[in-house]
């Protein structure tokens, strides 16, 4: 066996369904990367780039935060988003950025606003890491 | 009797509805397939998420989590129900509202006050001259993403932990066919169990964080994923039963019409026969005369 069978879940869907040669996920404390053969393992994830490697080729995508399962032959990820990296719009990515950015000048931390601003940041920004 | 304009001036406006309803009825049977894609398209994530949580909370004997936690007294049960913002559905609405109604009246029989979420301008029209206690009111966004839902929930789960609701109960319709729809009450929070289905210990995992730290992650999702399936089964029931509704409208303006017509025709020979009597009695008396 010398693929890992990848398929990420979304409520939406299926994402991806494909046998892959690795991958790297964003593990709530860390990343891990996980090879054919890989022990069983549960892990908790956090938002940011899941990427594989298939026939040589790495691809990506934007994870939100979620969980993973690992077997020898195959991981299964649980999350509540996922985008891969060529169907992110980055002109509405930047845009959206820019007004939050912008919105973000005139909160104060202490508003009720801000958290909620600045996790968008958050999310906005890798995102655009990952499109880049 | 009702005159050939009057009976001719019916049919056509019977008619008319009969086109409304037909168009009403195709658009709910593409809606509905949209929504039962959705529901589809859930499925796994949704299983997969049940599955995992079993397994998680069946290795944890005595686990103890905020959102597991049933109170021990309860002061506050709420109910989040889920009705259209439109009627011409069948029983949808009327149906909702009665399972729910069912349900508060057996907590204030229990003793236990309810508050509700209201989710569609028919169950916030009906309850909000109850005098019962709203805590808040959405309209139906006709169709959900899961964010919606997932603030739905996060709003939940807040009140829950805060302790300003002690349970938390969903009612809504099920999909099963086109024809059927049947409401259902489950509870949302504290999360049950019992259903997860425990599974075998499942052997040497690695857990990370640790397996109580996924559980902590999973059990919020878990909330938003059920609200979101509550939601997309209702949608879905709606329609179907918009569909049924609107199919059987069309039916009965289709046999109205054909009663009509034939109440038309009568009418109209009766008609001329009376004129051709006219007529012959005429001439008859004419020929009487000059005879």
């Amino acid at each position: 066996m010398d693929k890992v069978h990848l398929e990420v879940v979304t409520p939406k869907g299926i994402v991806v369904s494909e046998d892959v040669e690795d991958l790297v996920a964003p593990g709530l404390v860390g990343e891990f990367g996980v090879l054919p053969g890989h022990a069983f393992m549960m892990a908790a994830l956090k938002m940011g780039r899941l990427s594989y490697q298939k026939d040589g080729r790495r691809y990506s995508l934007f994870v939100s935060s979620g969980y993973a399962e690992v077997d020898q032959e195959k991981a299964i990820l649980l999350v509540e988003e996922a985008i891969k990296a060529e169907d992110i719009d980055v002109g509405a990515l930047r845009a959206e950025k820019g007004e939050v950015e912008e919105r973000l000048r005139s909160t104060r931390p202490e508003d009720e606003a801000y958290q909620d601003l600045l996790s968008r940041l958050e999310r906005l920004t890798i995102m655009e890491e990952i499109a880049g | 009797m009702a005159t050939l304009r009057d009976i001719k001036r019916r049919i056509k406006s019977v008619k008319n509805t009969q086109q409304i309803t037909k168009a009403m009825k195709m658009v709910s049977a593409a809606k509905l397939r949209r929504a039962e894609e959705e529901i589809k398209a859930a499925r796994p994530y949704a299983q997969k998420m049940k599955e995992v949580l079993g397994r998680l909370v069946s290795r944890q004997e005595g686990f103890e989590h905020p959102l597991l936690k049933a109170k021990e007294v309860i002061e506050k049960r709420e109910i989040i129900v889920f009705t259209a913002e439109r009627g011409l559905c069948g029983g949808f609405n009327s149906n909702i509202i009665k399972a729910a109604e069912s349900k508060i009246r057996e907590s204030l029989e229990e003793e236990v006050p309810v508050s509700l979420t209201l989710i569609g301008r028919k169950g916030i029209s009906y309850f909000s001259k109850r005098g019962l206690e709203v805590r808040a009111t959405y309209p139906n966004p006709g169709r959900v993403d899961y964010p919606w839902a997932a603030r739905l929930g996060e709003t939940m789960i807040d009140a829950f932990t805060k302790g300003e609701v002690d349970e938390i109960y969903m009612v809504f319709a099920e999909f099963r066919s086109v024809l059927i729809q049947r409401p259902v009450v489950t509870r949302l929070l504290p999360v049950e169990t019992g259903g997860l289905g425990a599974e075998e210990g499942g052997g040497d995992y690695i857990f990370e964080p640790s397996d109580r730290g996924i559980l902590n992650e999973l059990l919020p999702k878990y909330v938003n994923i059920q609200i979101y399936t509550a939601f997309l089964e209702s949608i879905a029931s709606e329609h179907g039963a918009r569909m049924t509704a609107m199919d059987s409208a069309t039916n009965n303006a289709s046999e109205m019409i054909a009663r009509l017509t034939l109440h038309y025709n009568r009418a109209r020979q009766a008609a001329i026969t009376k004129e051709l009597m006219d007529i012959v009695n005429g001439v008859e008396a004419m020929r009487k005369r000059s005879a």
